[in-house]
Protein backbone atom coordinates (compact mmCIF):
# COMPACT_ATOMS: atom_id res chain seq x y z
CA UNK A 1 0.00 0.00 0.00
CA UNK A 2 2.73 2.37 1.11
CA UNK A 3 4.67 1.46 -2.02
CA UNK A 4 1.74 2.52 -4.23
CA UNK A 5 1.33 5.75 -2.33
CA UNK A 6 4.97 6.64 -2.89
CA UNK A 7 4.67 5.89 -6.60
CA UNK A 8 1.54 8.03 -6.92
CA UNK A 9 3.12 10.95 -5.06
CA UNK A 10 6.30 10.74 -7.10
CA UNK A 11 4.41 10.60 -10.39
CA UNK A 12 2.26 13.56 -9.45
CA UNK A 13 5.16 15.71 -8.32
CA UNK A 14 7.17 14.82 -11.41
CA UNK A 15 4.23 15.72 -13.63
CA UNK A 16 3.66 18.95 -11.74
CA UNK A 17 7.37 19.80 -11.96
CA UNK A 18 7.55 19.09 -15.68
CA UNK A 19 4.49 21.17 -16.48
CA UNK A 20 5.74 23.92 -14.20
CA UNK A 21 9.15 24.10 -15.88
CA UNK A 22 7.49 23.97 -19.28
CA UNK A 23 5.26 26.84 -18.38
CA UNK A 24 8.21 28.63 -16.86
CA UNK A 25 9.97 28.11 -20.16
CA UNK A 26 7.12 29.59 -22.14
CA UNK A 27 6.90 32.58 -19.86
CA UNK A 28 10.60 33.23 -20.06
CA UNK A 29 10.54 32.94 -23.86
CA UNK A 30 7.94 35.68 -24.10
CA UNK A 31 9.67 37.70 -21.42
CA UNK A 32 13.07 37.27 -23.04
CA UNK A 33 11.71 38.41 -26.37
CA UNK A 34 10.28 41.48 -24.71
CA UNK A 35 13.51 42.25 -22.85
CA UNK A 36 15.73 41.77 -25.88
CA UNK A 37 13.40 43.67 -28.20
CA UNK A 38 14.50 46.80 -26.39
CA UNK A 39 17.65 48.62 -27.41
CA UNK A 40 20.81 46.88 -26.13
CA UNK A 41 21.42 49.49 -23.40
CA UNK A 42 18.20 48.27 -21.76
CA UNK A 43 19.07 44.57 -21.96
CA UNK A 44 19.61 42.60 -18.72
CA UNK A 45 23.06 43.21 -17.25
CA UNK A 46 25.58 40.64 -18.52
CA UNK A 47 27.51 38.36 -16.19
CA UNK A 48 30.95 39.92 -16.22
CA UNK A 49 33.67 39.59 -13.59
CA UNK A 50 34.83 42.73 -11.85
CA UNK A 51 37.78 44.37 -13.55
CA UNK A 52 36.85 43.09 -17.01
CA UNK A 53 36.66 45.83 -19.60
CA UNK A 54 33.69 45.03 -21.85
CA UNK A 55 31.38 46.44 -24.50
CA UNK A 56 27.80 45.48 -25.30
CA UNK A 57 27.13 43.30 -28.33
CA UNK A 58 26.05 45.26 -31.37
CA UNK A 59 25.36 45.51 -35.05
CA UNK A 60 28.15 44.57 -37.48
CA UNK A 61 30.31 47.67 -38.06
CA UNK A 62 31.28 48.69 -41.58
CA UNK A 63 34.90 48.82 -42.68
CA UNK A 64 36.66 51.89 -41.22
CA UNK A 65 37.71 52.66 -44.81
CA UNK A 66 34.12 52.66 -46.08
CA UNK A 67 34.08 56.43 -46.57
CA UNK A 68 37.57 56.51 -48.13
CA UNK A 69 36.91 53.62 -50.51
CA UNK A 70 36.65 55.98 -53.43
CA UNK A 71 39.84 57.94 -52.77
CA UNK A 72 41.70 54.71 -52.01
CA UNK A 73 40.21 52.67 -54.84
CA UNK A 74 43.46 52.24 -56.81
CA UNK A 75 45.36 51.10 -53.73
CA UNK A 76 42.54 48.71 -52.83
CA UNK A 77 42.59 47.33 -56.38
CA UNK A 78 46.37 46.86 -56.27
CA UNK A 79 46.19 45.20 -52.84
CA UNK A 80 43.45 42.87 -54.05
CA UNK A 81 45.54 41.76 -57.04
CA UNK A 82 48.64 41.25 -54.88
CA UNK A 83 46.57 39.27 -52.36
CA UNK A 84 45.67 36.75 -55.06
CA UNK A 85 49.01 36.72 -56.88
CA UNK A 86 51.10 33.56 -56.47
CA UNK A 87 54.14 35.54 -57.72
CA UNK A 88 54.60 36.58 -54.12
CA UNK A 89 55.69 33.05 -53.14
CA UNK A 90 59.00 31.35 -53.75
CA UNK A 91 57.38 28.43 -55.59
CA UNK A 92 55.01 30.68 -57.55
CA UNK A 93 52.16 28.49 -56.33
CA UNK A 94 51.00 30.16 -53.11
CA UNK A 95 49.22 33.47 -52.61
CA UNK A 96 47.68 35.09 -49.51
CA UNK A 97 44.36 33.73 -50.79
CA UNK A 98 45.64 30.15 -50.58
CA UNK A 99 45.02 30.25 -46.83
CA UNK A 100 42.37 32.99 -46.86
CA UNK A 101 39.82 31.87 -49.45
CA UNK A 102 36.87 34.20 -50.04
CA UNK A 103 34.41 31.32 -50.52
CA UNK A 104 35.40 29.80 -47.15
CA UNK A 105 34.74 33.02 -45.23
CA UNK A 106 38.38 33.87 -45.96
CA UNK A 107 39.86 30.86 -44.13
CA UNK A 108 41.21 27.64 -45.63
CA UNK A 109 39.07 25.15 -43.71
CA UNK A 110 42.17 23.25 -42.63
CA UNK A 111 43.47 22.47 -39.13
CA UNK A 112 46.74 24.14 -40.00
CA UNK A 113 47.63 25.80 -43.25
CA UNK A 114 49.73 23.98 -45.81
CA UNK A 115 52.59 26.12 -47.04
CA UNK A 116 55.71 25.74 -49.19
CA UNK A 117 56.04 22.25 -50.67
CA UNK A 118 53.41 20.83 -48.35
CA UNK A 119 54.91 22.20 -45.12
CA UNK A 120 52.36 22.07 -42.30
CA UNK A 121 52.27 25.38 -40.48
CA UNK A 122 52.18 26.03 -36.78
CA UNK A 123 48.70 27.44 -36.33
CA UNK A 124 45.23 27.67 -37.84
CA UNK A 125 44.64 30.28 -40.54
CA UNK A 126 42.20 32.89 -39.21
CA UNK A 127 39.64 34.70 -41.34
CA UNK A 128 40.53 38.18 -42.61
CA UNK A 129 36.92 39.33 -42.24
CA UNK A 130 36.74 42.33 -39.87
CA UNK A 131 40.46 41.97 -39.26
CA UNK A 132 40.80 45.78 -39.32
CA UNK A 133 39.54 45.58 -35.74
CA UNK A 134 42.52 43.83 -34.14
CA UNK A 135 45.17 45.93 -32.44
CA UNK A 136 47.65 43.08 -32.67
CA UNK A 137 47.91 40.50 -35.40
CA UNK A 138 48.62 36.76 -35.30
CA UNK A 139 47.32 34.39 -32.64
CA UNK A 140 50.24 35.46 -30.42
CA UNK A 141 49.95 39.19 -31.18
CA UNK A 142 53.50 39.55 -32.45
CA UNK A 143 52.61 42.13 -35.09
CA UNK A 144 51.21 45.62 -34.55
CA UNK A 145 49.73 46.30 -37.96
CA UNK A 146 48.33 44.47 -40.97
CA UNK A 147 51.05 45.91 -43.21
CA UNK A 148 53.72 44.62 -40.85
CA UNK A 149 51.94 41.27 -40.60
CA UNK A 150 52.05 40.81 -44.39
CA UNK A 151 55.85 40.56 -44.34
CA UNK A 152 55.76 37.37 -42.28
CA UNK A 153 53.96 34.85 -44.53
CA UNK A 154 55.94 36.10 -47.54
CA UNK A 155 59.25 35.57 -45.72
CA UNK A 156 58.43 32.52 -43.60
CA UNK A 157 60.19 29.42 -44.93
CA UNK A 158 57.14 27.21 -44.25
CA UNK A 159 54.57 29.60 -45.72
CA UNK A 160 55.29 31.44 -48.98
CA UNK A 161 59.01 30.83 -48.69
CA UNK A 162 60.25 33.95 -50.37
CA UNK A 163 62.53 36.92 -49.77
CA UNK A 164 61.36 40.49 -50.15
CA UNK A 165 64.06 41.35 -52.72
CA UNK A 166 62.90 38.37 -54.81
CA UNK A 167 59.29 39.56 -54.58
CA UNK A 168 60.39 43.04 -55.68
CA UNK A 169 62.28 41.52 -58.59
CA UNK A 170 59.31 39.45 -59.80
CA UNK A 171 56.74 42.21 -59.32
CA UNK A 172 58.95 44.86 -60.95
CA UNK A 173 59.41 42.64 -64.00
CA UNK A 174 55.65 42.55 -64.54
CA UNK A 175 54.74 45.51 -66.70
CA UNK A 176 51.15 45.70 -65.53
CA UNK A 177 52.31 46.24 -61.97
CA UNK A 178 54.22 49.45 -62.76
CA UNK A 179 50.95 50.79 -64.13
CA UNK A 180 49.03 49.62 -61.05
CA UNK A 181 51.58 51.08 -58.60
CA UNK A 182 51.56 54.33 -60.55
CA UNK A 183 47.79 54.56 -60.36
CA UNK A 184 47.87 53.76 -56.64
CA UNK A 185 50.80 55.91 -55.47
CA UNK A 186 51.38 58.53 -58.17
CA UNK A 187 54.63 57.03 -59.47
CA UNK A 188 55.72 53.54 -60.42
CA UNK A 189 58.21 52.94 -57.60
CA UNK A 190 57.72 49.43 -56.26
CA UNK A 191 58.96 48.84 -52.73
CA UNK A 192 58.11 46.49 -49.84
CA UNK A 193 56.25 49.16 -47.84
CA UNK A 194 53.97 50.05 -50.75
CA UNK A 195 53.32 46.38 -51.43
CA UNK A 196 52.37 45.51 -47.86
CA UNK A 197 50.39 48.70 -47.27
CA UNK A 198 48.31 47.96 -50.37
CA UNK A 199 47.58 44.44 -49.15
CA UNK A 200 46.71 45.79 -45.69
CA UNK A 201 44.34 48.43 -47.06
CA UNK A 202 42.62 45.81 -49.21
CA UNK A 203 42.25 43.52 -46.19
CA UNK A 204 40.70 46.33 -44.17
CA UNK A 205 37.82 46.45 -46.64
CA UNK A 206 36.83 42.81 -46.04
CA UNK A 207 34.01 42.42 -43.54
CA UNK A 208 31.32 39.85 -42.70
CA UNK A 209 27.89 39.66 -44.25
CA UNK A 210 25.20 40.82 -41.83
CA UNK A 211 23.79 37.92 -39.83
CA UNK A 212 20.28 37.23 -38.50
CA UNK A 213 21.43 38.72 -35.21
CA UNK A 214 22.13 42.02 -37.00
CA UNK A 215 18.72 41.80 -38.60
CA UNK A 216 17.23 41.32 -35.12
CA UNK A 217 19.14 44.33 -33.76
CA UNK A 218 18.01 46.41 -36.72
CA UNK A 219 14.41 45.87 -35.63
CA UNK A 220 13.23 42.62 -37.20
CA UNK A 221 12.17 40.98 -33.95
CA UNK A 222 11.27 37.73 -35.69
CA UNK A 223 14.81 37.25 -36.98
CA UNK A 224 15.73 35.11 -33.96
CA UNK A 225 13.66 32.13 -32.79
CA UNK A 226 13.15 31.26 -29.11
CA UNK A 227 16.09 28.90 -28.98
CA UNK A 228 18.43 31.55 -30.41
CA UNK A 229 17.06 34.18 -28.05
CA UNK A 230 17.70 31.91 -25.07
CA UNK A 231 21.16 31.34 -26.53
CA UNK A 232 21.74 35.11 -26.69
CA UNK A 233 20.65 35.50 -23.08
CA UNK A 234 22.82 32.58 -21.92
CA UNK A 235 25.75 33.95 -23.95
CA UNK A 236 25.47 37.21 -22.05
CA UNK A 237 24.76 35.72 -18.60
CA UNK A 238 25.10 32.17 -17.29
CA UNK A 239 27.58 30.97 -19.93
CA UNK A 240 29.90 33.94 -19.16
CA UNK A 241 30.97 34.21 -22.81
CA UNK A 242 30.98 38.01 -22.73
CA UNK A 243 33.92 38.08 -20.33
CA UNK A 244 36.03 37.71 -23.49
CA UNK A 245 33.70 37.67 -26.50
CA UNK A 246 32.06 41.08 -26.21
CA UNK A 247 31.40 44.11 -28.40
CA UNK A 248 29.95 44.20 -31.90
CA UNK A 249 32.60 41.78 -33.15
CA UNK A 250 32.44 39.40 -30.17
CA UNK A 251 36.10 39.90 -29.20
CA UNK A 252 37.71 41.97 -26.46
CA UNK A 253 40.87 42.43 -28.57
CA UNK A 254 42.84 40.88 -25.70
CA UNK A 255 44.81 37.71 -25.00
CA UNK A 256 43.63 34.87 -22.77
CA UNK A 257 44.60 31.35 -21.85
CA UNK A 258 41.38 29.41 -22.41
CA UNK A 259 43.00 26.08 -21.52
CA UNK A 260 43.29 24.99 -25.14
CA UNK A 261 46.75 26.46 -25.80
CA UNK A 262 48.30 22.97 -25.84
CA UNK A 263 51.84 24.04 -25.02
CA UNK A 264 51.85 27.10 -27.27
CA UNK A 265 53.54 29.91 -25.30
CA UNK A 266 51.46 32.47 -27.23
CA UNK A 267 51.62 36.08 -26.09
CA UNK A 268 54.37 35.23 -23.57
CA UNK A 269 56.89 35.25 -26.41
CA UNK A 270 55.90 38.84 -27.17
CA UNK A 271 55.46 40.28 -23.67
CA UNK A 272 58.05 38.08 -21.89
CA UNK A 273 55.76 38.09 -18.81
CA UNK A 274 55.14 34.76 -17.09
CA UNK A 275 51.48 35.72 -16.59
CA UNK A 276 50.99 35.71 -20.37
CA UNK A 277 52.11 32.10 -20.84
CA UNK A 278 49.66 30.28 -23.13
CA UNK A 279 47.60 33.38 -23.87
CA UNK A 280 46.24 33.69 -27.39
CA UNK A 281 44.16 36.33 -29.12
CA UNK A 282 40.40 36.29 -28.53
CA UNK A 283 39.02 35.62 -31.99
CA UNK A 284 35.82 37.28 -33.16
CA UNK A 285 32.87 34.87 -33.06
CA UNK A 286 31.26 36.42 -36.12
CA UNK A 287 30.70 33.63 -38.70
CA UNK A 288 32.14 31.15 -36.20
CA UNK A 289 30.11 28.21 -37.52
CA UNK A 290 31.73 28.81 -40.93
CA UNK A 291 35.35 29.13 -39.83
CA UNK A 292 36.17 25.73 -38.36
CA UNK A 293 38.13 23.76 -37.39
CA UNK A 294 38.61 25.90 -34.32
CA UNK A 295 41.18 27.21 -31.86
CA UNK A 296 44.71 28.37 -32.70
CA UNK A 297 45.78 24.88 -33.70
CA UNK A 298 42.57 23.76 -35.42
CA UNK A 299 42.38 20.76 -33.11
CA UNK A 300 38.69 21.24 -32.27
CA UNK A 301 36.36 20.20 -35.06
CA UNK A 302 33.02 20.21 -33.23
CA UNK A 303 31.58 23.48 -32.02
CA UNK A 304 29.02 21.77 -29.78
CA UNK A 305 31.84 19.91 -28.07
CA UNK A 306 33.76 23.14 -27.49
CA UNK A 307 30.70 24.58 -25.71
CA UNK A 308 30.50 21.39 -23.65
CA UNK A 309 34.13 21.69 -22.70
CA UNK A 310 33.73 25.29 -21.59
CA UNK A 311 30.68 24.14 -19.60
CA UNK A 312 32.59 21.41 -17.74
CA UNK A 313 35.93 22.83 -16.70
CA UNK A 314 37.22 19.28 -16.17
CA UNK A 315 37.06 18.69 -19.92
CA UNK A 316 39.32 21.65 -20.65
CA UNK A 317 42.71 20.14 -21.41
CA UNK A 318 44.98 22.82 -19.88
CA UNK A 319 44.89 25.28 -17.01
CA UNK A 320 42.83 28.27 -18.13
CA UNK A 321 42.56 31.84 -16.83
CA UNK A 322 40.30 32.34 -13.83
CA UNK A 323 37.64 33.79 -16.14
CA UNK A 324 36.90 30.26 -17.29
CA UNK A 325 35.02 28.12 -14.78
CA UNK A 326 32.38 25.42 -14.34
CA UNK A 327 29.15 26.81 -15.83
CA UNK A 328 26.47 24.28 -14.86
CA UNK A 329 24.62 24.58 -18.17
CA UNK A 330 21.93 21.98 -18.94
CA UNK A 331 22.39 20.03 -22.21
CA UNK A 332 19.48 22.03 -23.64
CA UNK A 333 21.22 25.28 -22.75
CA UNK A 334 24.35 24.14 -24.55
CA UNK A 335 22.16 23.59 -27.61
CA UNK A 336 20.65 27.06 -27.26
CA UNK A 337 24.13 28.57 -27.23
CA UNK A 338 25.06 26.70 -30.38
CA UNK A 339 21.86 27.99 -32.03
CA UNK A 340 22.87 31.53 -31.14
CA UNK A 341 26.32 31.01 -32.67
CA UNK A 342 24.57 29.95 -35.87
CA UNK A 343 22.53 33.16 -35.76
CA UNK A 344 25.70 35.29 -35.68
CA UNK A 345 27.17 33.43 -38.65
CA UNK A 346 26.53 34.14 -42.31
CA UNK A 347 28.00 33.14 -45.66
CA UNK A 348 30.70 35.48 -46.95
CA UNK A 349 29.73 38.56 -48.96
CA UNK A 350 29.93 38.05 -52.69
CA UNK A 351 33.41 38.68 -53.96
CA UNK A 352 34.79 38.86 -57.46
CA UNK A 353 38.35 37.60 -57.71
CA UNK A 354 40.67 39.95 -59.62
CA UNK A 355 42.22 39.22 -63.00
CA UNK A 356 45.94 38.76 -62.41
CA UNK A 357 48.71 40.35 -64.50
CA UNK A 358 50.09 38.03 -67.21
CA UNK B 1 50.14 66.69 -54.80
CA UNK B 2 48.18 63.50 -55.27
CA UNK B 3 51.10 61.55 -53.89
CA UNK B 4 51.33 63.77 -50.83
CA UNK B 5 47.63 63.38 -50.22
CA UNK B 6 47.90 59.60 -50.42
CA UNK B 7 50.90 59.52 -48.13
CA UNK B 8 48.99 61.57 -45.59
CA UNK B 9 45.91 59.37 -45.90
CA UNK B 10 47.95 56.24 -45.39
CA UNK B 11 49.88 57.77 -42.51
CA UNK B 12 46.60 58.75 -40.90
CA UNK B 13 45.64 55.09 -40.73
CA UNK B 14 48.80 54.38 -38.83
CA UNK B 15 50.28 52.16 -41.50
CA UNK B 16 53.68 53.76 -41.63
CA UNK B 17 54.54 53.98 -37.98
CA UNK B 18 54.61 50.27 -37.31
CA UNK B 19 57.17 48.95 -39.75
CA UNK B 20 60.19 49.37 -37.53
CA UNK B 21 62.35 47.15 -35.34
CA UNK B 22 61.21 46.60 -31.74
CA UNK B 23 62.41 49.09 -29.15
CA UNK B 24 64.79 48.04 -26.40
CA UNK B 25 68.37 48.28 -25.19
CA UNK B 26 69.31 44.63 -25.81
CA UNK B 27 70.83 44.28 -22.34
CA UNK B 28 72.65 41.12 -21.23
CA UNK B 29 70.02 38.46 -20.52
CA UNK B 30 67.37 39.90 -22.89
CA UNK B 31 65.93 37.17 -25.12
CA UNK B 32 64.00 36.90 -28.36
CA UNK B 33 61.99 34.03 -29.89
CA UNK B 34 62.37 30.84 -27.83
CA UNK B 35 63.67 31.55 -24.34
CA UNK B 36 67.11 29.94 -24.19
CA UNK B 37 70.10 29.93 -21.85
CA UNK B 38 73.58 30.89 -23.01
CA UNK B 39 75.02 27.59 -21.75
CA UNK B 40 76.61 25.06 -24.06
CA UNK B 41 77.25 27.32 -27.06
CA UNK B 42 80.16 26.82 -29.45
CA UNK B 43 81.88 29.76 -31.21
CA UNK B 44 80.36 30.34 -34.66
CA UNK B 45 83.76 29.86 -36.28
CA UNK B 46 83.83 26.27 -35.00
CA UNK B 47 80.52 25.64 -36.73
CA UNK B 48 81.89 27.17 -39.95
CA UNK B 49 84.94 24.88 -39.75
CA UNK B 50 82.58 21.89 -39.56
CA UNK B 51 80.66 23.15 -42.60
CA UNK B 52 83.89 23.65 -44.55
CA UNK B 53 84.89 20.07 -43.79
CA UNK B 54 81.70 18.76 -45.38
CA UNK B 55 79.09 18.75 -42.62
CA UNK B 56 75.77 19.74 -44.18
CA UNK B 57 74.36 21.61 -41.22
CA UNK B 58 75.21 22.30 -37.59
CA UNK B 59 72.31 22.36 -35.17
CA UNK B 60 72.50 23.78 -31.65
CA UNK B 61 73.80 26.88 -29.96
CA UNK B 62 76.42 29.17 -31.37
CA UNK B 63 78.06 32.27 -29.92
CA UNK B 64 78.85 35.27 -32.12
CA UNK B 65 79.03 39.05 -32.33
CA UNK B 66 76.33 40.98 -34.18
CA UNK B 67 77.76 43.52 -36.63
CA UNK B 68 74.50 44.65 -38.24
CA UNK B 69 70.74 44.52 -37.58
CA UNK B 70 68.11 45.06 -40.31
CA UNK B 71 67.39 48.75 -39.82
CA UNK B 72 63.84 48.52 -41.17
CA UNK B 73 62.32 45.68 -39.18
CA UNK B 74 65.01 43.93 -37.16
CA UNK B 75 64.27 40.80 -39.20
CA UNK B 76 67.85 39.83 -40.11
CA UNK B 77 71.30 40.09 -38.50
CA UNK B 78 74.87 39.87 -39.71
CA UNK B 79 77.40 38.06 -37.53
CA UNK B 80 81.17 38.54 -37.49
CA UNK B 81 83.27 35.64 -38.82
CA UNK B 82 87.02 35.15 -38.33
CA UNK B 83 87.72 35.23 -42.09
CA UNK B 84 86.44 38.78 -42.41
CA UNK B 85 83.13 37.65 -43.93
CA UNK B 86 79.76 37.80 -42.24
CA UNK B 87 77.03 35.21 -41.62
CA UNK B 88 73.39 36.14 -42.20
CA UNK B 89 70.79 35.26 -39.57
CA UNK B 90 67.10 34.91 -40.36
CA UNK B 91 64.47 34.14 -37.75
CA UNK B 92 62.57 30.84 -37.91
CA UNK B 93 59.05 31.37 -39.32
CA UNK B 94 59.90 35.09 -39.49
CA UNK B 95 58.65 34.85 -35.93
CA UNK B 96 60.59 37.49 -33.99
CA UNK B 97 62.75 40.58 -34.38
CA UNK B 98 65.70 42.26 -32.68
CA UNK B 99 66.16 45.91 -31.75
CA UNK B 100 68.86 47.84 -33.60
CA UNK B 101 70.53 48.31 -30.20
CA UNK B 102 71.69 44.68 -30.49
CA UNK B 103 74.36 45.84 -32.96
CA UNK B 104 77.81 45.14 -31.50
CA UNK B 105 76.47 42.76 -28.84
CA UNK B 106 77.68 39.21 -28.34
CA UNK B 107 74.81 36.74 -28.48
CA UNK B 108 74.04 33.05 -28.23
CA UNK B 109 71.76 31.77 -30.96
CA UNK B 110 69.92 28.47 -30.89
CA UNK B 111 69.24 27.27 -34.41
CA UNK B 112 70.77 25.76 -37.51
CA UNK B 113 73.90 26.87 -39.37
CA UNK B 114 74.28 26.05 -43.06
CA UNK B 115 76.39 27.02 -46.05
CA UNK B 116 74.20 28.69 -48.63
CA UNK B 117 75.50 28.60 -52.19
CA UNK B 118 74.22 30.90 -54.91
CA UNK B 119 75.06 29.49 -58.35
CA UNK B 120 76.85 31.46 -61.08
CA UNK B 121 73.66 31.38 -63.20
CA UNK B 122 71.58 32.86 -60.36
CA UNK B 123 74.23 35.50 -59.64
CA UNK B 124 74.27 36.53 -63.30
CA UNK B 125 70.50 36.62 -63.30
CA UNK B 126 70.45 38.98 -60.30
CA UNK B 127 73.14 41.15 -61.90
CA UNK B 128 71.06 41.41 -65.07
CA UNK B 129 68.01 42.40 -63.07
CA UNK B 130 70.08 45.01 -61.25
CA UNK B 131 71.00 46.37 -64.69
CA UNK B 132 74.74 45.80 -64.24
CA UNK B 133 77.03 46.28 -67.23
CA UNK B 134 77.97 43.34 -69.49
CA UNK B 135 81.55 43.43 -68.16
CA UNK B 136 80.34 43.14 -64.58
CA UNK B 137 78.06 40.24 -65.49
CA UNK B 138 80.82 38.44 -67.38
CA UNK B 139 83.13 38.86 -64.40
CA UNK B 140 80.91 36.50 -62.38
CA UNK B 141 82.60 33.09 -62.56
CA UNK B 142 82.47 31.78 -59.01
CA UNK B 143 79.43 30.68 -57.02
CA UNK B 144 78.85 32.76 -53.90
CA UNK B 145 79.09 30.94 -50.58
CA UNK B 146 77.56 32.42 -47.49
CA UNK B 147 77.08 31.11 -43.97
CA UNK B 148 73.41 31.33 -43.06
CA UNK B 149 71.79 30.82 -39.68
CA UNK B 150 68.14 30.03 -39.01
CA UNK B 151 67.48 31.18 -35.44
CA UNK B 152 64.84 29.74 -33.07
CA UNK B 153 65.93 31.80 -30.10
CA UNK B 154 68.53 34.45 -29.28
CA UNK B 155 69.88 35.66 -25.94
CA UNK B 156 72.16 38.66 -25.41
CA UNK B 157 75.36 37.68 -23.56
CA UNK B 158 77.21 40.98 -23.30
Amino acid sequence: MLKWLVIVILTTTTFAFVSFTQREDKISAAKLRKLYSQSPDKWPAPTIDSGVDWKELGILPESPLEKQKDSLKHIIELGKILFFDTRLSGSGKISCATCHQPELNWTDGKEKSIGHEGAVNKRNSPTIQNTWFYKKLFWDGRSNSLADQAFAPINSETEMHNEMHEVMRKVSKTKEYSELFKKAFGDDEINPDRLTISIAIFEKTIISRKSRFDDFLAGNKKALNNEELRGLHLFRTKARCMNCHNGALFSDNQFHNNGFSAGDAGYYKVSHKEADMGKLKTPSLRDVTKTGPWMHDGQQNNLGQIISRYNHAKFIPGEPDKLIRELGLMPKEEKDLLSFLKAISAPPLEFKKPVLPE
Amino acid sequence: MKKLFLTLTIAAFGFLANAQPPEGDAKAGDWYGEKISANGAIPINDAVTKLNSGTESVEGKIKAKIVEVCPKKGCWLKLELSDGQTATVKMKDYGFFLPVAATGKTVVIDGEVKMKTTSVAELKHYAEDAKKSKEEIDAITQPKKEVSVKAKGIVIVE
